[in-house]
């Protein structure tokens, strides 16, 4: 019975163990892009925590520039990304309300993917 | 207090309204006949508050059967009707009236009326005690009028063979010429039903009760005979500023109030729109027709531009003012006064005033001095801001800035800046400083309109950057305002060539994470910059504001300034040396868990300035 509780223990730590299996990232269904690059948001007109998925074809860091609708840049930021799914949040409570184009650009600095979208 | 301003306001208001019993009242009733209001014979749709001295009103007599048929119940129509208008003979001229019930009239499908007028010159109905003074048949049976120089009472009739007179729109309407009574004239009901009768001819019913309802009463307090065009107030500024931001608050000066009790008219502006809500919006245009206020030929009127809704927790100014008062205008500042000394000289006469800021809250002392550059720089660098604590309750917030905003904004006529020392309001706390304007109205002009064109300008815009285009000859008249003559000026220059950009400067900017921080780094390339300025907006929900970094040579100030959620920082070299490449590193701390940074901080205003003091767009690419 002792040796039978030992095994039992012993399995459960095992277990509790962390794996160290790599995860991709998981894209719910309304994020989910059936090419092989894209780019998706959770909404058609998204506001502040708003979820997207930049799918890339490569690993390495994007760019994701914000144009108003002069075509002037407000912002610019570095993204770290992996092949195939990246789901990132767009914040937008420092935005005023308008038509905004993001574009997203590889690190040779070619635009691979580019939407633009109202914010309010 | 209000109670007594309103009365104080009476004479200058064409105050209206019409009354008759609640529905409640007339529960019981078996028909109705009720005052109905149709404008005046110039304009249909003109409000019954409106209406002055001289005016035609066009009133009508609407009847009301509840005792109608509906579906397959057979009910009564109403095919005989006699209804009584008592006027006052002072306050209205009795014109002529018009029935309805009438084969000509395409609405009618009953029988062709007869009608009949009766006017009784000098009579006012008495109005009974013994029944309700809207019960219309109770008062015929119990009423009587008697002699009465100043009232006549009109006798209507309609009688049909068939169709129900409560499906006309009016049985009848009458025109009545409205006169001025006097100043002791009570206006309260001078127009009535006093009594009437409805029957159902063919079925021998006599209607019973009738009421006055909905209203059986017209009190009208016209406003004085003013016959001019049309009265507007417009405002000029510059491209980049939202003149829907402004609100126009119409003011009255009461000529005989005296509250000091000095024996002396205290000669105080009143707002001439009661209630919270006491200002008009402006459209983008900027110009704002108040004919509506102006009632009084003999009242002095103005009209106070105040920069957000008067009383209203945040009116944004201080955002406005962030992109108005800025490194460049700084820089003008500092280089004009460097060439001038210490009496100093600026390009433009009213670029001059709006560097004046030291000497009071309002306007400065007249001179352009190292005090005045001192206060611009200190203000742009956040060392000292030009807002005071105007609450005094011990720190300089939005309320402070918001109640300053008219201090801020300055009018300009041509010939000189508004006087904030000329008139004060009483009402409303309005802080009128530079937004006020008199309008100084001709009501002998019934041709053609009158504008009253003021252009704004903010005390500290010394570039005019948020100032208007002016044309050569209002630029030209600038010259002469009230404190130019004390100062040298070395040029003219209008707005629109203070305005004028002399280069392009590119610069970059990227964010990205760096462990529990987020940083924004903006880079400025060396150039013929002397100053540069960059606003950011961030997410002051996940992130906190830690500091800005930046190697600018020693020469060069640095600076940076967080209001709310917005840091402002830059660089300014006062001995004329260029920058070298700037790179400034703004740090936030992260809040919580971010997932990217993707809008997180947003590049929202940038400014600078060449060796030459001119403005330089600098772009962030």
């Amino acid at each position: 019975m002792r040796k039978f509780t030992i095994l039992f223990l012993l399995l459960v730590v095992l277990s509790c163990q962390k794996d160290d299996f790599y995860i991709e990232p998981y894209a719910p269904q309304a994020l989910q892009i059936d090419e092989l690059t894209g780019i998706k948001f959770s909404e058609t007109s998204p506001t502040d925590g708003t979820l997207y998925n930049l799918k890339t074809d490569n690993s390495g860091t994007y760019t994701v520039e914000i144009l108003d609708i002069t075509k002037s840049l407000v912002s610019r930021n570095t993204l770290k990304v992996t092949e195939g799914d990246n789901i990132y949040t767009l914040y937008t409570r420092a935005l005023e309300t308008g038509d905004y184009t993001f574009r997203f650009v590889d690190q040779n600095g070619i635009e691979r993917e580019s939407i633009k979208l109202f914010i309010k | 207090m209000k109670k007594l301003l309103l009365l104080l306001l009476l004479p200058f208001m064409g105050l209206a309204q019409m009354s008759g019993p609640t529905s409640n009242d007339v529960a019981d009733g078996e028909g109705a006949a009720g005052l109905v209001y149709f404008g005046t014979t110039e304009d249909a749709n003109k409000p019954l508050s409106n209406v002055q001295v001289n005016d035609t009103i066009i009133m009508g007599i609407k009847l009301t059967n509840w005792l109608a048929g509906s579906g397959e119940v057979t009910g009564n129509e109403i095919t005989y009707a006699h209804i009584d208008i008592n006027y006052n003979k002072n306050a209205y001229t009795w014109i002529d009236q018009t029935y309805y019930a009438d084969t000509t009239n395409s609405n009618w499908s009953g029988a062709a009326g007869q009608h009949s007028t009766n006017i009784g010159n000098g009579y006012k109905w008495n109005i009974s005690s013994a029944v309700q003074a809207y019960d219309l048949w109770g008062q015929w049976q119990n009423g009587s009028a008697s002699t009465n120089a100043d009232w006549n009472l009109v006798h209507l009739q309609t009688q049909v063979s068939y169709g129900d007179l409560s499906d006309l729109d009016a049985l009848v309407t009458f025109r009545l010429k409205v006169h001025d009574a006097g100043a002791n004239h009570d206006y309260t009901d001078n127009v009535f039903i006093p009594n009437g009768k409805l029957c159902d001819n063919p079925n021998n019913k006599t209607y019973d009760p009738v009421y006055a309802y909905e209203n059986q009463d017209l009190s009208l307090t016209p406003g004085a005979d003013i016959d001019v065009t049309a009265i507007k107030a417009k405002l000029v500024m510059g491209d980049n500023v939202d003149l829907t931001k402004f609100k126009l608050v119409p003011l009255i000066k009461n000529q005989t109030q005296d509250d000091d009790g000095d024996g002396e008219p205290d000669n105080f502006y009143y707002t001439i729109i009661q209630g919270e809500t006491f200002w008009v919006d402006v459209p983008s245009n900027g110009i704002v027709d108040v004919t509506e206020y102006i009632t009084d030929p003999t009242g002095e009127y103005a009209v106070v531009w105040e920069y957000g809704a008067p009383g209203a927790t945040d009116r944004g100014f201080k955002t406005l003012y962030e992109d108005v008062l800025t490194i460049s205008d700084v820089q003008l500042a500092l280089k004009e006064l460097a060439q001038h000394g210490d009496t100093g000289g600026i390009n433009a006469a009213v670029s001059i005033l709006n560097a004046d800021v030291a000497g009071s809250e309002g306007f400065g002392d007249g001179n352009l001095t190292d005090q005045d550059t001192y206060a611009l720089l200190a203000h742009v660098t956040g060392i000292e801001e030009l807002y005071i604590d105007y609450d005094n309750d011990g720190d300089i917030d939005d309320a402070d800035t918001d109640a300053q905003a008219g201090f801020f904004f300055r009018t300009l006529d041509g010939a000189t800046y508004t006087d904030t020392a000329a008139s004060t309001t009483y009402q409303n706390d309005i802080a009128h400083g530079g937004g006020f304007v008199d309008l100084d109205i001709d009501f002998t002009n019934t041709t053609s309109d009158q504008v009253f064109t003021k252009y704004g300008t903010w005390k500290g815009d010394v570039n005019l950057s948020h100032s208007p285009d002016v044309s050569e000859s209002v630029q030209n008249d600038a010259m002469s305002i009230a404190y130019s003559s004390t100062l040298r000026t070395t040029r003219v220059q209008s707005f629109g060539e203070a305005k004028q950009v002399a280069a392009t400067v590119n610069g970059t900017i990227v964010v990205e994470e760096q462990g529990d921080k987020v940083v924004a780094k903006i880079t400025i390339p060396e150039g013929d910059l002397t100053a540069a300025q960059i606003k950011l907006s961030f997410d002051d929900t996940r992130l906190t504001f830690d500091s800005v970094k930046t190697a600018s040579g020693n020469t060069t100030t640095n600076f940076a300034k967080l209001s709310d959620n917005r840091v402002n920082f830059g660089s300014i070299n006062m001995l004329d040396d260029k920058l070298t490449e700037v790179v400034y590193e703004v740090t936030f701390s992260k809040k919580g868990a971010i997932e990217g940074t993707t809008g997180l901080i947003i590049l929202t205003n940038t400014d600078a300035s060449d060796s030459n003091a001119d403005r330089v767009e600098l772009k962030i690419q």
